[in-house]
């Protein structure tokens, strides 16, 4: 019993005088146990770091950047994706008449970073540090994910908009599933 | 035998006297050796990110001179390119007098070469402000408008007990508050009402530990904690009144920082501040 004992690496063995338990090592607990209680500190719900920038190659290294930092401080990042750029048009026209002087054609690359279970006493550390590598041109957002922000990653199948909106002009489906 | 006795009872209570003396100074001392209570204070460290980026070193201009020179040549032709060949060809055609192949159309819009040149003459007409200020130049700490490329820190100088100190604005912790309760109530008091702050976490980031002197010693603390927290100004134009413990102010850059503050205090802002370079 008592070779067992020190064998395994228990400090404290049964004794009938102080009646202390044999207490288990750390390497003996299944991995899985280990965090089952989940984190001690209130976290924030998942967070979407949200990145906007004219220019595409600063953008995209910056994202790059947010998103190995954030593994390298053992926060939980669910995915990093790229949505798709709005175009702008901005035309400049003559002082007084409406002729087109110059015109631009300018695209906003975005990028966003869903983290989740972000802590509460690491969330202030984890911002300061994002700021202070920010890149000249882009703008930096952190908000709560919705559900919108999920569904504007899916491109729309015209296709079957149309045949469902034909489907229902002609008087909806025959048979009802 | 009268006056002996008188002379022992005066012995006696002189002797009483002289021990119970004793007694009061050794509890005093015990006392004293106890208090080890310290007073907590709450300090902001108040700052604003770098406005513009600094330019690139002599280095990283060359590498990044480097790396758009082999994409150009990586890459494919531009719409801009492509517009500028069909230009030359159909300038050569009309030239020789073969009108057949040409769009007439395209003749009469902008040409390639025509489009650059607008745009070369429109960046002349445009000036860049640059990135030093006249607060810059005249050299004025207490502006908020100086060094745009780094961040800045506001330090104070506040009245501690009976000399001014430059510190990063700090104040009392009451019972019943939290500690950002606090800070925040320390900056609408020193740096009135007009400054907004954003404090992004509720647990401190920094902390500093000094005693008192020992004449304010006695009246119950021993010296102080001061717990820092970061925050960033939200509003960098409006007027800020300070109040009237402070006498003096300056916004500092990080380098800046080792020259005014305490080494030993310097030393723990160093330690939660994030470096700009």
């Amino acid at each position: 019993m008592n070779r067992l004992a020190h064998e395994s690496g228990n400090t404290n063995q049964r004794n009938l005088v102080t009646a202390q338990t044999i207490r288990y090592p750390m390497r003996n607990i299944p991995f899985y146990a280990l965090n089952a209680a989940g984190p001690q500190v209130p976290t924030y719900p998942p967070l979407n770091v949200s990145l906007k920038g004219y220019d595409f190659t600063v953008l995209e290294h910056y994202g790059k950047w947010v998103h190995n930092t954030a593994l390298n401080m053992d926060i939980d990042v669910e995915d990093g994706w790229a949505t798709p750029c709005k175009k702008l048009k901005i035309q400049n026209l003559r002082p007084g008449t409406s002729k087109m002087e110059t015109e631009y054609m300018l695209n906003v690359y975005e990028r966003n970073i869903k983290v989740l279970d972000l802590t509460s006493t690491l969330a202030g550390t984890f911002i300061e540090v994002i700021q202070a590598g920010l890149p000249e041109g882009v703008e930096l957002s952190l908000r709560e994910h919705t559900q919108l922000d999920t569904e504007i990653r899916y491109i729309p199948d015209l296709e079957l908009k149309d045949l469902k909106s034909q489907l229902e002009e002609l008087g909806g489906p025959s048979k009802k599933c | 035998m009268v006056i002996k006795t008188m002379q022992t009872t005066r012995l006696i209570t002189q002797i009483l006297l002289r021990n119970s003396s004793k007694l009061n100074s050794i509890r005093y001392q015990g006392t004293a050796a106890n208090s080890s209570k310290w007073q907590i204070l709450g300090a902001v460290c108040v700052t604003r990110p770098p406005v513009v980026c600094p330019p690139m070193d002599p280095m990283e201009l060359k590498y990044s001179q480097m790396l758009s020179a082999i994409e150009q040549e990586n890459s494919y032709k531009s719409q801009h390119e492509i517009r500028h060949e069909e230009d030359l060809i159909r300038a050569e055609l009309l030239k020789i007098g073969d009108t057949d192949d040409v769009d007439l159309d395209e003749v009469t819009k902008q040409t390639a070469v025509e489009f650059v040149d607008a745009a070369n003459d429109e960046l002349k007409r445009f000036s860049f402000t640059s990135s030093t200020t006249d607060v810059d130049v005249s050299g004025d700490l207490s502006s908020l408008n100086r060094a745009l490329e780094r961040s800045l820190c506001l330090v104070v100088k506040q009245k501690l007990g009976e000399d001014h100190r430059w510190v990063l604005p700090q104040g009392a912790w009451n019972p019943g508050e939290t500690l950002r309760q606090t800070c925040e109530r320390v900056v609408k008091e020193s740096c009135g009402s007009n400054m907004r702050i954003r404090i992004l976490s509720n647990a401190p980031c920094g902390f500093y530990k000094y005693k008192y002197p020992k004449q304010i010693r006695q009246e119950g603390y021993c010296g102080a904690k001061v717990f820092f927290y970061r925050g960033q100004i939200v509003n960098k134009d409006t007027e800020l009144n300070y109040s009237s413990d402070i006498t003096d102010h300056a916004w500092l850059t990080q380098d800046e920082l080792d020259s005014r503050l305490q080494k030993s205090y310097a030393e723990s802002v160093a330690q939660f501040l994030i470096s700009d370079k």
